[in-house]
């Protein structure tokens, strides 16, 4: 039986990337063992085999098939834009509306109210009030002061409001959770798509629920045979009511990119709890995400927070461990300080995955 | 990167669909030939090449060119070939590749009566044992033996470091010849 070490050699030698040395040993091993020689021949004839594959022409429609999707597609990708623009106009006219409105009033406000100069305004003027009593003195009216109409205020106070709730314009892909299942059509492959374009992804999420949603992630984890870690201040918090104004930090380097596809896919989906008689079915809390590249100031935050230096992150020629923990790990809420236990441990056991891409999930509620 | 291949790139960032056109004319059937055997089928693989190009004509700004356009643009197809796989689930069938419409670039040598037959069959056998690997083996496999990249290239496409680029292609060899094995034991005396 030849040694884990013995076959390494030899099918890196099949691939001709052998150094002069490791080339020198595997000579020597040939001559000494059979076994090797007649596992070589093997591994060699399977190696012909697939370079022996024919080769195929693809059919010349191919190229008019692919101008044809992009063409496609780009209108496609012109319609939402004309569409985000259409959702604006009714803010930016309700807001535009509202302000010529809020200076009209007010400057009639203004005029009316003040009394240290004559009123101007032709319609006050020429009011029959004014020509039927002239020798009535002028009421004593308080000091210039600027008074608000009573009915201004709402007007005023709404269109705030309503403006600060109007849509953000979005600018990279965005998606409900609930359409991100690969079973319910274009999204999730939009969103495998997106996750390519960058060496890093930042996932903006809002939930229901940040306590629902921190467990349901460690659950889904779990089924994949990842741990989430959590630092002990970020699972306090979790317990606390203030919870639903605090940012959470999810951070992982141990996901591929698909992986991370199907994660969002299987958060959006209703989910069981309880057991025997008590099952209960639960909707899942997770509603929306964006995408986008981790900026290189949340790098620095998510490696001050880990207490590592941000050069170090991305664990370059760090090898990877055939028994390394698959491992993601949820921030502290605040940085400053020694680093917990918890960030200890996953800092100390993190080792490159194949394949894997460094993630920045945020999560908050909304 | 080919000067003429930057020249055709920068063409399609501008809009120009012509120039694009002709990087799929360049490399298509280089690609097509990859995707062939990590695919069930010729139509899938059509699929995968269509759509591998689709995307990388969208994400065309973040090609920084800091490595060849193809190692790119075969990064981004294995990446559709797999998702692609996932979203359809399909059981593994295993199907003669010259179905789906692609034709044999070299039948030279079918002057020997019974040889397309036997090349056929050689094709269906391996490719049949291909399918039985994992994705991940199937991948690196059909790199370095059907397009003969070095392990640096495979590393830069899987985004992995050269060692697991070693390491995998050690365990997928000895996991093919496992799979090729017992099939060449009854011919064996």
């Amino acid at each position: 039986m030849l040694s884990e070490q013995v076959t390494q050699l030899l099918t890196a030698f099949v691939d001709g990337e052998l150094t002069p040395r490791e080339r020198a040993e595997v000579v020597r091993l040939l001559e000494k063992s059979s076994e090797a020689r007649e596992m070589l021949r093997q591994l060699q004839e399977n190696a012909h085999k697939i370079k022996q594959l024919p080769r195929r022409k693809v059919e010349p429609s191919l190229v008019d098939e692919i101008m044809q999707a992009i063409a496609e597609q780009k209108a496609q990708r012109a319609a939402p834009v004309r569409r985000a623009r259409r959702r604006w106009l009714p803010f930016l006219t309700a807001a535009m509306a509202a302000s010529l409105m809020l200076c009209v009033l007010s400057v009639l406000a203004w005029r009316t109210f003040r009394t240290d100069e004559p009123v101007n305004n032709p319609i006050v003027q020429n009011s029959p009030d004014k020509k039927s009593d002239p020798v009535t003195p002028p009421p004593v009216t308080p000091p210039t002061v600027w008074r608000p109409n009573p009915l201004l205020g709402p007007l005023v106070e709404g269109t705030v409001e309503n403006f600060a709730k109007a849509p953000v314009p979005e600018t990279g892909f965005s998606a409900r959770f609930a359409e991100l299942h690969p079973d319910k059509g274009a999204k999730s492959a939009d969103l495998a798509m997106e996750l390519q374009k960058d060496p890093t992804v930042q996932l903006d999420i809002t939930v229901k629920n940040n306590a629902m949603a921190m467990a349901r992630l460690k659950d889904v984890l779990k089924d994949r045979g990842i741990t989430l870690v959590t630092d002990q201040s970020a699972a306090k918090s979790l317990t606390n009511k203030s919870q639903a104004k605090v940012e959470y930090l999810v951070y992982a380097d141990s996901l591929t990119r698909d992986e991370l596809t199907k994660l969002m896919g299987d958060l959006g989906q209703s989910y069981v709890v309880g057991a025997n008689n008590n099952q209960r079915t639960e909707q899942s809390p997770y509603q929306k995400v964006t995408v986008a590249p981790i900026a290189k100031t949340e790098i620095q935050r998510v490696a001050k927070l880990l207490g590592v230096d941000p050069a170090t992150l991305e664990m370059k020629g760090k090898e990877p461990k055939a028994d390394a923990k698959r491992q993601v790990i949820l921030l502290p809420t605040a940085s400053g300080g020694q680093p917990s236990a918890e960030v200890r441990q996953f800092v100390n056991q993190r080792r490159p995955q194949p394949g894997a891409v460094p993630v920045l999930i945020k999560i908050r509620q909304e | 990167m080919s000067s003429d291949d930057n020249r055709l790139i920068s063409e399609s960032r501008k809009g120009n669909s012509a120039a694009f056109g002709e990087l799929v004319l360049r490399y298509q059937d280089r690609l097509f030939n990859s995707v062939l055997r990590l695919s069930e089928n010729a139509e899938d693989a059509r699929d995968v090449v269509q759509e591998a190009f689709l995307n990388a004509y969208l994400s065309l700004h973040s090609f920084k060119g800091d490595s060849l356009f193809f190692t790119w643009l075969y990064r981004i197809a294995i990446n559709t070939a797999i998702s692609m796989k996932r979203k359809k689930r399909v059981v593994l069938r295993i199907q003669p590749a010259a179905e789906g419409g692609a034709e044999p670039l070299d039948l030279s040598e079918t002057s020997r009566p019974g040889h397309a037959i036997e090349m056929e069959e050689e094709e269906r056998r391996v490719q049949g044992a291909l399918a039985k690997l994992s994705q991940e083996h199937r991948s690196v496999l059909v790199m370095k033996d059907l397009d003969g990249m070095k392990y640096e290239e495979i590393a830069d496409i899987l985004d992995v470091p050269v060692g697991t680029v070693r390491s995998r292609l050690h365990r997928a060899r000895l996991e093919l010849r496992d799979v090729l094995l017992p099939e060449s034991k009854p011919d064996e005396p």
